[in-house]
């Protein structure tokens, strides 16, 4: 990293990892988990946070030994130079792929939703062209952006507080009747998947102020929090739907301000979408941030903005040119899941082995 | 920030605009209220009330004038008749404002989930437009001309929307019986309309009860109505009820009491015997003020306590009639199935959730308190 560069304060970090975690995948979380356990949906998110909490835990363990590595500069240490280029590569196209698929969600979203006649090319570049914006200026600039707009989460709160006028505690009863303990574990996968970006403390753990207490506090606060606001809105949409009818409504979080009007305000579901999109945004941000910093740090290129525009384009094509249908993208969130599994579970916990194993550290004098 | 760049997000402006979707209100013909039949051949005749506004002319101060065209044909799904209608006027039908959709009563009782589908799925579905079943066909129902009210559309709404606050029907729109109709241990009734044809106009006469996704054939009153919801804790605005207390008086207007509940409290009690029947006790509290004593002798307590005897009896014999018919029909309108599930759910999974409701004993006590009796004696 480049030294004298000015580093984020742990707030600022907290704010950064909350606008990525929530994204698109959280208005059809109450669904897909509900599909699998019922009424213990919210138990399975709950299971989720606490086994990333864990992950954290690792992937924390893993950076603090190299305080002033990013992940693409600890890799070679440990593995060697030729392993650490591949991991390095692979990468980049997880946090590409992600981008990606955050553009596709975002577009498919749009699309069902509102535009139903616009181009998918126009949403996809709608959302590309404001991420581009943003990312081309530092981490910390980034991070005030998301600090301001994180107010803007206060709207849908309130939006899913008035749907608690016209719902059914009973839907929740009884509690651990939603199947076995295994099946619990198979919907926390599904909700993993929605709360992904946490792991970018493997990359931004450099650029964070502080002490590295400090670091874990941060990340494992907005986790928490996530992990809860998740779960609230998990439970409103389990006690707002009959179990038989969450299970045929993929989006509920959406679908459940459908039906409410005010008589200045109708279809809420909009304005909800609206301020929405916003959250949307901000994950794809981060993550053309980080696959631009990797390439940056590939090509050992001193500032990541002059990759922006190419990584920008590269999401631009891959969602552009295929005509996706809907099970198109749930083989690809499908594949993605096990792959961000691997990347964010499984390399860092081998990573952590090796580095202790090795007794690979950062050399005081870096 | 560098100019180019301006350039490029200045000018990706008009890319926002989002004109493939826009809906020009010119362009589009609001169908307000929608009514859905069964033929006789059991074909689906779709409904459709469409309002025109026309300026009137007159000068100075143009009035409007609406004049509203019923549109009718025989399609086989709801959806296909958006095409057809779409056919034969000049602009596009659009009903996403749609206020209200009947269904025929020879509809409602086959199953009505399928011919709602379309509402669920389109994402501009109208969700909250009101549900109503018609008595005969809700194609006749559409064609009533109130001298008073013209728009059908607001015509229905309007008086639905009372009949709510008077706490005789339930707010039931499309998205708000979902629940009910999908779970197996709840249903749910719909407002039921005829047409009063001396008066040519449109009247509820109670709520059609429903299991299922089907109609029963089996409806309440409208007085039985607003005892059902005031026995499920429910009262909106106001809650009216005319009660028989004696039959002795010469003059018939003095055996009635006319009061107006001010507060309801249901307790229900749900309990598992050994037999694994279920048993449930219902006791609501009803705080009631009188609006009308013609038999006008209210000084006392005696008085005051032998009246409130009387209306807590009436009251519990006519939620007795009630339960006996919701029992008959198999009409769970307490979602009882629902509380089993939640607090025995072993013995709900061995029920059978065709005639669980039928098969239950159902206790019902109505207490009343004289809260209020008006500005004299």
């Amino acid at each position: 990293m480049i030294r004298g560069e000015r580093k984020l304060t742990p707030a600022q970090y907290v704010f950064i990892l909350i606008q990525t975690q929530i994204g698109v995948s959280i208005l059809a979380l109450p669904n897909e988990t509900a599909q699998i356990v019922h009424q213990d949906s919210w138990i399975a998110i709950l299971i989720a946070g606490f086994f990333i909490q864990l992950d954290i835990y690792i992937i924390w363990a893993l950076t603090r030994r190299f305080p002033n590595f990013t992940l693409y500069e600890i890799m070679p240490v440990v593995l060697g130079k030729p392993l650490g280029k591949i991991l390095h590569i692979i990468y980049i196209l997880y946090t590409l792929s992600t981008a990606t698929l955050v553009t596709i969600l975002f577009t498919q979203l749009m699309n069902t939703w509102i535009f139903s006649n616009t181009p998918n090319f126009v949403l996809n570049l709608l959302i590309i062209l404001v991420g581009l914006y943003i990312s081309l200026n530092s981490i910390v600039i980034m991070s005030r952006f998301y600090m301001f707009v994180s107010l803007l989460l206060l709207v849908p709160l309130g939006l899913s507080i008035y749907v608690l006028t016209d719902v059914n505690w009973m839907y929740l009863l009884p509690v651990g009747g939603g199947g076995s303990f295994t099946k619990l574990f198979t919907g926390s996968t599904k909700a993993l998947f929605s709360m992904l970006g946490f792991e970018t403390l493997l990359f931004l753990y450099p650029h964070i102020a502080g002490n590295s207490f400090a670091k874990l506090k941060a990340t494992l606060v907005s986790n928490g929090f996530v992990t809860l606001f998740y779960c609230f809105l998990t439970v409103i949409s389990l006690v707002y739907f009959s179990p038989e009818e969450i299970v045929i409504v993929p989006r509920p979080v959406l679908y459940m301000l459908k039906e409410f009007s005010f008589s200045l305000l109708e279809r809420t579901d909009l304005l909800f979408l609206t301020i929405w999109v916003i959250c949307i945004t901000t994950s794809f941000m981060t993550y053309l941030y980080l696959s631009s910093t990797g390439l940056a740090n590939l090509l050992n290129k001193k500032s990541h903005s002059k990759m922006v525009p190419f990584t920008a384009g590269i999401c631009l094509i891959v969602s552009s040119v295929f005509e996706v249908s809907e099970g198109d993208i749930e083989l690809f969130t499908k594949f993605f899941t096990y792959f961000a599994f691997t990347m964010i579970f499984i390399v860092p916990l081998l990573l952590l082995i090796m580095a202790l194993l090795r007794r690979k550290k950062e050399s005081k004098h870096a | 920030m560098k100019k180019p760049l301006a350039l490029i997000l200045a000018l990706s402006l008009f890319v926002t605009t989002g004109c493939w979707d826009q809906v020009m209100l010119k362009d589009e013909n609001l169908a307000l209220a929608v009514g859905f039949d069964l033929t006789n051949k059991k074909e689906l005749n779709t409904t459709i009330a469409i309002p025109y506004m026309k300026s009137g002319g007159g000068g100075q101060s143009p009035s409007i004038v609406t004049t509203v065209q019923i549109l009718s044909m025989k399609t086989r799904t709801p959806r296909q008749a958006r095409v057809k209608i779409n056919n034969e006027i000049a602009e596009s039908i659009n009903a996403t404002k749609m206020l209200s959709l009947g269904l025929g009563e020879k509809l409602a009782k086959t199953h009505i989930f399928p011919y709602l589908d379309l509402f669920y799925r389109d994402p501009r579905g109208s969700l909250n437009a009101y549900l109503y079943v018609a008595k005969g066909h809700a194609f006749d129902l559409l064609k009533v001309k109130n001298p008073s009210n013209p728009r059908i559309g607001i015509y229905l709404s309007k008086m639905l929307k009372s009949t709510n606050e008077a706490t005789v029907t339930q707010k039931a729109d499309i998205q708000s019986i979902c629940a009910d109709m999908m779970d197996p241990g709840a249903d749910f009734e719909l407002p039921y309309i005829e047409i009063n044809k001396k008066d040519k106009v449109l009247s509820l006469k109670g709520v059609a009860l429903f299991h299922g996704d089907t109609y029963t054939g089996a409806y309440l009153n409208t007085e039985q109505s607003t005892m059902l919801l005031l026995m499920k804790g429910l009262k909106e605005i106001t809650a009216r009820q005319t009660i028989q207390i004696a039959d002795h008086n010469k003059m018939n207007v003095k055996n009635y009491v006319n009061i107006d509940v001010k507060n309801t409290h249901a307790h229900l009690k749900l309990k598992m015997d050994k037999n694994h029947r279920a048993k449930v006790n219902l006791l609501v509290n009803l705080g009631i003020k009188v609006e009308e004593y013609p038999h006008d002798q209210l000084f006392s307590d005696k008085q005051k306590n032998a009246l409130n005897k009387k209306i807590s009896k009436q009251l519990t014999l006519q939620s007795r009639q009630i339960i006996k018919i919701l029992q008959k029909e198999n009409c769970d309108a307490f979602a009882i199935g629902r509380r089993i599930n939640a607090f025995h759910h072993a013995d709900w999974i061995k029920m059978n959730k065709k005639h669980y409701f039928r098969d239950l004993t159902f206790n019902v006590t109505i207490k009343t308190k004289l809260l209020q009796q008006g500005v004299t004696y």
